[in-house]
C-alpha cells in the first residue's frame, strides 16, 4: 500500500493505491475505484476502469510536481513531502512568506526594504517576463525580512525574492 | 525579374517556421537567426543555415537592423522575410534592407511609412472615398462645435482622449442634454491620465465585430482581395479566436467590403501581402481602421478556404512576377477556424507561463493543420510573445469547423506550462460563440471570471499512480532516465517527423 497527499491550488487529496496484480486499487478521499493501466509511452497512460470506462491520460513529472492532462484540461498537482511547499521549490513555514515568481523574468522594481511593515496585498517586487509585468504581494500583514533581488535581475521560477514574516508570528516592530 | 535562391528570415516562432517551409518547398535556401534565448528552437532546428544575432533583449538581437542586415550580407542571401510583429512594420528596416542591394519581401518602405502613420494615411483614404468612423478626425473644438458635431455623426456617440488609451477619458453619450457634462469629465480625467486634455467624438458603435480583408498586390497594378476574416474574439486587444467566413457578412456585403480594401491598396500602390481592417456595426456598416502592411498572425485561415499560399505568393511578388490568379478564380470553400496557442495563464488575467515543456502531442486528422513553433523538451523563453503555436481547422460549414476545432483542442496535449487550451474550449461551446454573435466585447461580456473546473478527474489520480509505479526503477523502468529523456531537446527531436 502507498499512501501520498496531492495538492492542487489549495486543495489537498489524500491517495492511497494497493495492487492485486495489475488490478490497481485506488482510493481518492473515501472513494474506492479499481482500474488496470497500460503505458503507451513514457507520457501516455491508457487507464481502463472496472466498468469499462477508457481514458487516455498524459503525465509528465518535474520535481515534485505533476502535469497531467485530460480531454482538454491540464492538471497540476504537488506531491505534498518535507522538502516542498505549494508553491513550489521552497520549504514551507507557519507564518512565512517566500515570495517567488511561478516563471522566469526579469526583475523591474523592488517595492520594499528589509525591516518595512507590510499590509496584506501590498505589492512587494514587479517582474518582467513576455513583455508583461506582474506585481507580487504580501499574502498577511508582516514585515520584511530580507530582499534577495535587485531591479534588472534576471531570475529563475520559483527563487525567493523577498520574505515576509507574519506579525502573529513575531516579527514584531 | 530577380530569382530569389536564398532568403534570411528575420523572425522567430511558429511564423518562422512556417515561412522556412515555404521556402523549402520553393527551393530556396533558408537562412535562421537566433538569439541567445532561442539556440535550440524549432526555426533553428529547420532552417539550412543560422546566424547568432544577440543577447534575447529583443532590441539587441531581433529588433536590431544593423546586425540582422549584416548577417544577410554574410550569408549571401538574396532577400529577408520579416514575418510578422519585430521589424516586419518598420519602414526603415525595410529601406536598409533595399540599401544593402537585398529584396525586401513586403511592402514598398514609402507605403509601409504612410500607412504607419495613422493620421496621414486616413486623410489620404477619406479623399479616396473610404469610409472611416464618423468624427474621428474632429479634435481640440469647442463646446457648440462638439455639438453640432455630434448631432451631424448621430447619437449614441463616443468621446475618447486624443493622446489615450485603455478606456481612460472615454465617455458613451447617448443623448444631447448628456453631452455636456460628459465631455467636461472625459477632459478631466484624459488630463490626469495623460497631461493633455483634448478629447475627441466619434460615432460610437453598437455590437462591434473586428473585419478584416486580405489584399494582394504586385509591381505590376494587379489587385486581389481573398475575402474577410472576422477576428472578433480578442483578450486585452489581442485576437486569440479567428474564421472566415463571417456570419455577419451577406455574399452583397462582403464584395462590398472587398472593393473598398481594392480602392485601399490602388490608392497607397500596396505590393505585397495586407490586411484591411474595418470596423462593422450591428447595422451592417463598415469602418475602415488601418492596414497591416505584413503577412498576418491569421493568415492561415484565408489560405485554408481559397486554397492560396499566401507566403509563396509574397515571395513570388518580390521576385516581380505578377499575382499568379485573378479575382474570378478566387472563391471560397467551406469555413475555417483558428486558435491561437499561448503560454498563459487564462485564470490569472492570462499571466504568462513560459517554462520547460515537458511533453507535446500535436492533434491531427482532416481538415486539421498545425503551424507550431514547439516540440517536447524546448525552453520557451520568457522574452518574447507568449504565442507557441496555431491550431487551424476547416470545415465544410461553421458548424463542423466549430466541432472539428473543438476535437483537436481536446486532444493538443501541451505538458510542462500552462496554456488557453481550456479557455478557448468554453469559448468555442459557449451559445453566443455557436450562434455568432462575436463581438470586439464577447469576451468581457460572456468570459468574466472564467475557472478551470474544480473538479479533478479520478482518471487524473490514476494516471499519476500508473506514472508513479510504471517509472519506479524495481519495474525495471528508470524513472530518473525516463525524466532525463523528456527534458533532453535533441533526444526527442530525433523523432520529430520534418528533421531528418
Amino acid at each position: 500500500m502507498k499512501e501520498t497527499i496531492y495538492v492542487s491550488g489549495k486543495r489537498e487529496f489524500k491517495i492511497t493505491i494497493n495492487s492485486n496484480g495489475d488490478l490497481k486499487i485506488i482510493d481518492i478521499d473515501g472513494k474506492t475505484r479499481k482500474f488496470r493501466y497500460k503505458k503507451i509511452e513514457n507520457n501516455i497512460f491508457l487507464i481502463v476502469q472496472e466498468d469499462g470506462k477508457k481514458h487516455t491520460v498524459y503525465i509528465a513529472k518535474d520535481k515534485n510536481r505533476f502535469y497531467a492532462w485530460l480531454k482538454g484540461v491540464g492538471y497540476i498537482l504537488e506531491e505534498k513531502g518535507e522538502e516542498y511547499s505549494a508553491s513550489g521549490a521552497v520549504k514551507k513555514e507557519e507564518g512565512v512568506q517566500y515570495v517567488s515568481s511561478p516563471m522566469p523574468g526579469k526583475v523591474v522594481k523592488v517595492l520594499v526594504k528589509p525591516g518595512d511593515k507590510v499590509r496584506e496585498g501590498q505589492g512587494l517586487i514587479i517582474v518582467e517576463s513576455m513583455k508583461m509585468e506582474n506585481e507580487f504581494t504580501a499574502d498577511f500583514d508582516g514585515v520584511v525580512k530580507e530582499v534577495k533581488a535587485s531591479p534588472g535581475d534576471q531570475i529563475d521560477a520559483d527563487v525567493p525574492l523577498v520574505i515576509i514574516e507574519s506579525l502573529a508570528k513575531g516579527g514584531k516592530s | 525579374m530577380a530569382k530569389i535562391r536564398k532568403v534570411l528570415v528575420a523572425n522567430r516562432g511558429e511564423i518562422a517556421v512556417r515561412i522556412i517551409k515555404a521556402l523549402k518547398e520553393l527551393g530556396i535556401i533558408s537562412v535562421a537567426v537566433y538569439s541567445d534565448a532561442d539556440s535550440e528552437a524549432l526555426h533553428i532546428l529547420l532552417a539550412d543555415e543560422i546566424e547568432y544575432i544577440g543577447p534575447p533583449e529583443p532590441l539587441s538581437s531581433y529588433l536590431n537592423i544593423e546586425r540582422i542586415v549584416e548577417a544577410a550580407k554574410k550569408h549571401g542571401v538574396d532577400a529577408i522575410h520579416p514575418g510578422y510583429g519585430f521589424l516586419a512594420e518598420n519602414p526603415d528596416f525595410a529601406q536598409a534592407v533595399i540599401d544593402a542591394g537585398l529584396i525586401f519581401i513586403g511592402p514598398r518602405p514609402e507605403t509601409i511609412r504612410l500607412l504607419g502613420n495613422k493620421v496621414e494615411s486616413r486623410q489620404k483614404l477619406v479623399d479616396a472615398g473610404v469610409p472611416l468612423i464618423p468624427g474621428m478626425l474632429a479634435t481640440g473644438l469647442s463646446m457648440e462645435e462638439y455639438k453640432k458635431e455630434a448631432e451631424k455623426i448621430g447619437y449614441p456617440v463616443m468621446i475618447k482622449a486624443a493622446a489615450g488609451g485603455g478606456g481612460k477619458g472615454m465617455r458613451i453619450v447617448y443623448s444631447p442634454d448628456k453631452l455636456e457634462s460628459a465631455i467636461a469629465a472625459a477632459q478631466r480625467e484624459a488630463k490626469s491620465a495623460f497631461g493633455d486634455e483634448s478629447v475627441y467624438i466619434e460615432k460610437y458603435i453598437e455590437n462591434p465585430r473586428h473585419i478584416e480583408i486580405q489584399i494582394l498586390g504586385d509591381k505590376h497594378g494587379n489587385y486581389v482581395h481573398l475575402f474577410e476574416r472576422e477576428c472578433s474574439i480578442q483578450r486585452r486587444h489581442q485576437k486569440i479566436i479567428e474564421e472566415t467566413p463571417s456570419t455577419a457578412l451577406t455574399m452583397e456585403k462582403r464584395l462590398q467590403m472587398g472593393e473598398t480594401a481594392i480602392r485601399v491598396a490602388k490608392t497607397v500602390g500596396y505590393e505585397s501581402a495586407g490586411t484591411v481592417e474595418f470596423l462593422f456595426d450591428k447595422y451592417g456598416n463598415f469602418y475602415f481602421l488601418e492596414v497591416n502592411t505584413r503577412i498576418q498572425v491569421e493568415h492561415p485561415i484565408t489560405e485554408m478556404v481559397t486554397c492560396r499560399d499566401l507566403v509563396k505568393e509574397q515571395i513570388s511578388i518580390a521576385e516581380g512576377n505578377p499575382i499568379s490568379f485573378k479575382q474570378e478564380e478566387l472563391r471560397q470553400h467551406g469555413h475555417a477556424i483558428e486558435c491561437r496557442i499561448y503560454a498563459e495563464d487564462p485564470e490569472k488575467d492570462f499571466m504568462p507561463s513560459p517554462g520547460r515543456i515537458l511533453f507535446v502531442k500535436e492533434p491531427s486528422g482532416p481538415g486539421i493543420r498545425v503551424d507550431t513553433g514547439i516540440y517536447s523538451g524546448m525552453n520557451i523563453p520568457p522574452y518574447y510573445d507568449p504565442i507557441l503555436s496555431k491550431l487551424i481547422v476547416w470545415g465544410r460549414d461553421r458548424e463542423e469547423a466549430r466541432k472539428r476545432m473543438i476535437e483537436a483542442l481536446k486532444n493538443y496535449v501541451i505538458l510542462g506550462i500552462k496554456t488557453n487550451i481550456p479557455y478557448l474550449i468554453d469559448i468555442l461551446e459557449h451559445p453566443e460563440f455557436i450562434e455568432g454573435n462575436t463581438f470586439t466585447t464577447f469576451i468581457p461580456d460572456n468570459m468574466k471570471n472564467w475557472k478551470l473546473p474544480d473538479d479533478i478527474p479520478d482518471e487524473i489520480f490514476m494516471g499519476i499512480e500508473a506514472f508513479d509505479e510504471s517509472t519506479l526503477p524495481a519495474h525495471g523502468v528508470s524513472g530518473d532516465g525516463s525524466y532525463k529523456r523528456i527534458h533532453d531537446p535533441w533526444l526527442t527531436v530525433g523523432s520529430w517527423r520534418i528533421v531528418k
